[in-house]
């Protein structure tokens, strides 16, 4: 059977309007994975994802130092960076395309034309958290009060925090699956909002990332239980026929082999009426002038009381009418916009911030063991104990979540996982990580004597003249859930059945 | 207390987790329950009570009967009511926090002052005053529906199992325990409480010639003359003529018969601890077995019947006798008080082993402790206040 393979490739080299640059490609390189296939419970990074595409600049066209270029006015002076970007590849001649990256535009290299090759740019593209990466922000104290007054699941933080208004995404930019946990204090200050986001997955078991349609999606911890594309194989890959590899390697994984977990919690509570800020240094405020100061509390805020000040003028008089503080407030700092009104400096002597804290510390801990909380203790026997400590997640707030994690965690870890890599796949454009695959290398005797089913957890792809393929990287998927496929459904499964209860 | 249970959605995994926060709130809320009750101190001459906001609501409730009374209310010194007309039936008054010029927000305490003027041959006597979230005692909060049970083989549903949550939701608010004080008194006197319990235990040190009674609505459960110190009684309140009912107010008095002295140094219910409670999961059970699941009805519904519908909490009297004394149990942390006399306030171990702690006020004659800091004070433990004009306890600082 013939597989026609098509392409469609779309720049908005204005930042909005996408512009067909399908005829240009030479080739596209991508590679999707996990951030390691586990360490989301850990570290919360959920995937990167990266593409390489290749442009024939013959025409000047993608030259930002061509200022006869069509482009010229969007990409010179550094203009292609972070423009949107988006790959469909069709494998039945056009009748289905599927979409396998959307992301931004780092900044590009340009090769000019030699007696042997024709001009290129290579253009290198990241998925859309990239957009988030290096955004910082800080939760107001309104807001956090709010959610502390009415605590929410991870999903809603997550949806909170990315469209907070200034941010530019709305709620049609994400694709979140419903959250397992209710986090009592979520707060950022000044902190990266996508590390941000990682961390509040990683402390609810999930992962967090920007799709391949460009969604910013939140798995949580059941969706490879609750998805079909997860739990219903989605293709057999063997060693002959339309879904076939050229090439099969496995490994047992001991980089991720514990048989004692420990996860750190943080309670917290609202503490009393106290001093949350206080100047250690005197600010001098110019007649006439304003000044701002950035007052970093210790802890968060859950209320502001009140905010005291005192200034005197160099002779020692009392200034303070003419100061007039405007805070904004945030969790963990404030902003303070110190005017002077009078016609004297004004030296403040007493700037303070009362308010209650929000006071706790990573004092509690949970520990699970294969002994007491798995079921391959034996394999530890007689070899050396490993131990895997979880730690400095603000977000695990509570005992019962350390609990879960640690659970789940070591439910994960206390058996070698078996990895798999398919070279030389033919290229499905549907694939995606996550999917249940089945192996089937039986055709060929002495390696695998059965069929298996495994998680893809990595995709390295290739688009070019001689058609798309793709190295699955994939874990067995048995190892990844003690109960696969037979976790109890609300609303399908019945008492008394033997279906288990997730974590 | 704010419960916050977890949301289900059919075609979602049910989850260990997601039971487990149910139990913690269920059990909470049983937990709650069994908190001790608030104690009213009534009394027929002018007087003030302290509170510390939670609700919106005041209920202030007095008799005036005889030949002439004017009846005034006063909440942080602003008159709310002037009732010049007898209330030889009762009145409550109901007062919208929110509405008071100079109030307290929520979380600031206040003061509700009772005042009985132009008194010709009557009998005045405040007969209550609490706080709740219904503008009238007579409002429910809200209809209480009992969680849903399962047989043996059901299919739950994402809808079924969220009224577990419903209901805990529902509980959540009204299970904040009222500050439970008792402000000993040496002569007769009545308090109002709200029945949560079987037994209502009462202690008091009676010296010769000691003949004192004590009458539950009226009904008289003992007469004693024997002295001690102290002399505890305890009554079946489900054995009462007339008693209440759980979750309804009901009067104790202390009336002291003889010229005898004495003091009423305990008001107390107590009962039997439930014995079902709700139960923890863990991942990989098989799941589940509805006797299990079912327990959430069992616990809810029980401590729906003792809590009812509507959160309250009673005001505490303020400055009512010179060296007054209280008997509290700290089932809450931080301990308020107001003292504004010479004498500092004290807290005492009522066993008299461990030293007392002095009590320091600010400038205005208000403090507060965190009760964690008395090493020999346990959870639940009894302690005695000396001194203090009025006190309050709270799980805020």
């Amino acid at each position: 059977m013939t597989i026609s393979v098509r392409h469609r490739l779309y720049v908005a080299w204005d930042g909005t309007n996408y512009t067909e640059e399908t005829n240009y490609l030479i080739s596209a390189q991508g590679d999707v994975r996990y951030v390691t296939p586990y360490s989301s419970l850990v570290s919360g990074a959920g995937i990167t994802d990266q593409m390489v595409i290749t442009l024939d600049n013959s025409t000047g066209r993608f030259s930002p130092l061509n200022t006869s270029g069509a482009l010229y006015d969007d990409i010179s002076s550094g203009g292609m960076y972070m423009r949107p970007v988006r790959l469909d590849v069709s494998i039945n001649g056009g009748t289905n395309y599927y979409r396998v990256f959307t992301g931004v535009l780092k900044l590009p290299g340009a090769q000019s034309p030699t007696w042997q090759e024709t001009s290129v740019v290579t253009l290198d593209a990241r998925s859309r958290d990239e957009l988030l990466l290096n955004k910082r922000q800080s939760t107001t104290q309104d807001v956090f009060a709010g959610d502390v007054n009415q605590p929410d699941t991870e999903d809603e933080i997550i949806g909170n925090y990315i469209t907070e208004v200034g941010n530019g995404f709305t709620f049609d930019d994400l694709d979140l699956d419903a959250g397992l946990v209710q986090i009592p204090f979520p707060w950022m200050d000044d902190e990266s909002l996508l590390e941000e986001m990682w961390l509040i997955a990683a402390a609810c078991g999930g992962r967090f990332y920007a799709a391949y349609d460009g969604a910013f999606r939140y798995e949580n911890m059941a969706a490879w239980q609750v998805e079909t594309r997860s739990t219903t194989s989605q293709q057999t890959y063997s060693t002959t026929g339309e879904s076939s590899f050229q090439r099969l390697e496995f490994r047992y994984d001991d980089t991720d082999l514990y048989n004692e977990v420990t996860v750190e919690a943080a309670p917290r509570t609202i503490g009393a009426v106290d001093v949350i800020w206080e100047s250690e240094s005197i600010t001098t405020v110019q007649p006439g002038q304003t000044q701002t100061v950035t007052a970093k509390f210790d802890a968060p805020a859950y209320s502001i009381t009140s905010l005291d000040k005192a200034a005197r003028d160099a002779g020692g008089n009392n200034v303070t009418a003419s100061v007039t503080v405007t805070p904004t407030y945030y969790a963990q700092r404030a902003t303070l916009a110190i005017a002077n009104t009078g016609t004297q400096t004004a030296y403040l002597t007493k700037l303070r911030i009362l308010g209650k804290p929000v006071i706790g510390a990573p004092d509690q801990e949970s520990t699970k063991t294969s002994a007491t909380h798995g079921a391959n203790s034996a394999y530890f026997s007689g070899r050396i104990n490993r131990s895997r400590r979880v730690s400095g997640n603000p977000y695990v707030q509570t005992v019962q979540q350390a609990e879960m994690l640690a659970q789940r965690i070591l439910d994960l870890s206390e058996y070698p996982r078996l990895q798999f890599v398919l070279m030389g796949c033919t290229g499905n454009p549907e694939r995606r990580l996550g999917d249940r695959i089945t192996i089937d290398h039986t055709g060929i005797a002495g390696f695998i004597t059965s069929t298996l089913d495994a998680y893809v957890i990595g995709l390295r792809w290739n688009l070019d003249n001689q058609g798309f393929t793709q190295d699955l990287e994939s874990v067995q998927a048995s190892s990844v859930f003690k109960h696969d496929n037979n976790y109890f459904i609300i609303g399908t499964h019945a008492l008394g059945s033997t279906r288990k209860l997730f974590y | 207390m704010t419960l916050s249970p977890p949301t289900f959605a059919t075609g979602a995994l049910l989850s260990a987790y997601a039971l487990n926060t149910l139990t913690e709130c269920a059990n909470t809320i049983q937990g709650a329950s069994i908190a001790p009750t608030g104690i009213f101190y009534r009394t027929g001459n002018n007087n003030t009570w302290w509170m510390r906001r939670k609700w919106q609501y005041l209920h202030v409730s007095y008799v005036t009967s005889g030949d002439a009374a004017t009846t005034k209310i006063f909440v942080n010194g602003t008159q709310v009511l002037s009732d010049e007309t007898l209330r030889p039936s009762g009145r409550t008054y109901d007062i919208d926090l929110s509405l008071v010029s100079g109030g307290a927000a929520v979380g600031e305490f206040y003061t509700i002052e009772v005042r009985y003027t132009d008194v010709d041959n009557a009998s005045t006597v405040t007969t209550n005053i609490y706080e709740s979230n219904q503008s009238s005692p007579l409002l429910n909060n809200g209809t209480y529906v009992s969680p849903s049970t399962w047989t043996a083989t059901a299919t739950p549903t994402a809808a079924q199992l969220n009224t577990i949550g419903t209901a805990i939701s529902y509980l959540s608010d009204v299970c904040t325990s009222p500050a439970a004080v008792l402000y000993r008194v040496t002569e007769s006197s009545t308090f109002m409480l709200r029945r949560r319990q079987l037994y209502l235990n009462v202690s008091y040190n009676a010296y010769a010639p000691a003949s004192f009674r004590i009458l539950v609505n009226g009904t008289s459960v003992s007469n004693l003359t024997t002295t001690g110190e102290p002399v505890n009684v305890q009554i079946d309140l489900s054995g009462v003529s007339g008693g209440p009912a759980v979750g309804d107010f009901y009067t104790v008095e202390w009336r002291k018969q003889d010229s005898g002295a004495g003091m009423l140094i305990d008001l107390y219910e107590s009962g039997s601890t439930p014995t079902t409670y709700a139960p923890t999961w863990t991942h990989g059970e098989t799941l589940p077995n509805a006797t299990k699941l079912n327990t959430y009805d069992t616990v809810l519904d029980a401590a729906y019947t003792v809590l009812n519908t509507v959160p309250w909490q009673h005001a505490i009297t303020f400055d009512t006798v010179d060296h007054p004394q209280w008997t509290v149990r700290k089932t809450k942390r931080y301990l308020h008080y107001i003292r504004a006399g010479a004498t500092s306030a004290t807290l005492k171990d009522p066993a008299g082993v461990y030293d007392d702690t002095s009590l320091s006020t600010d400038s205005d004659g208000y403090g507060s402790l965190d009760l964690d800091g008395v090493d020999w004070l346990a959870p639940g433990g009894t302690f005695v206040l000396h001194e203090c004009d009025t006190v309050w306890i709270d799980d805020e600082a």
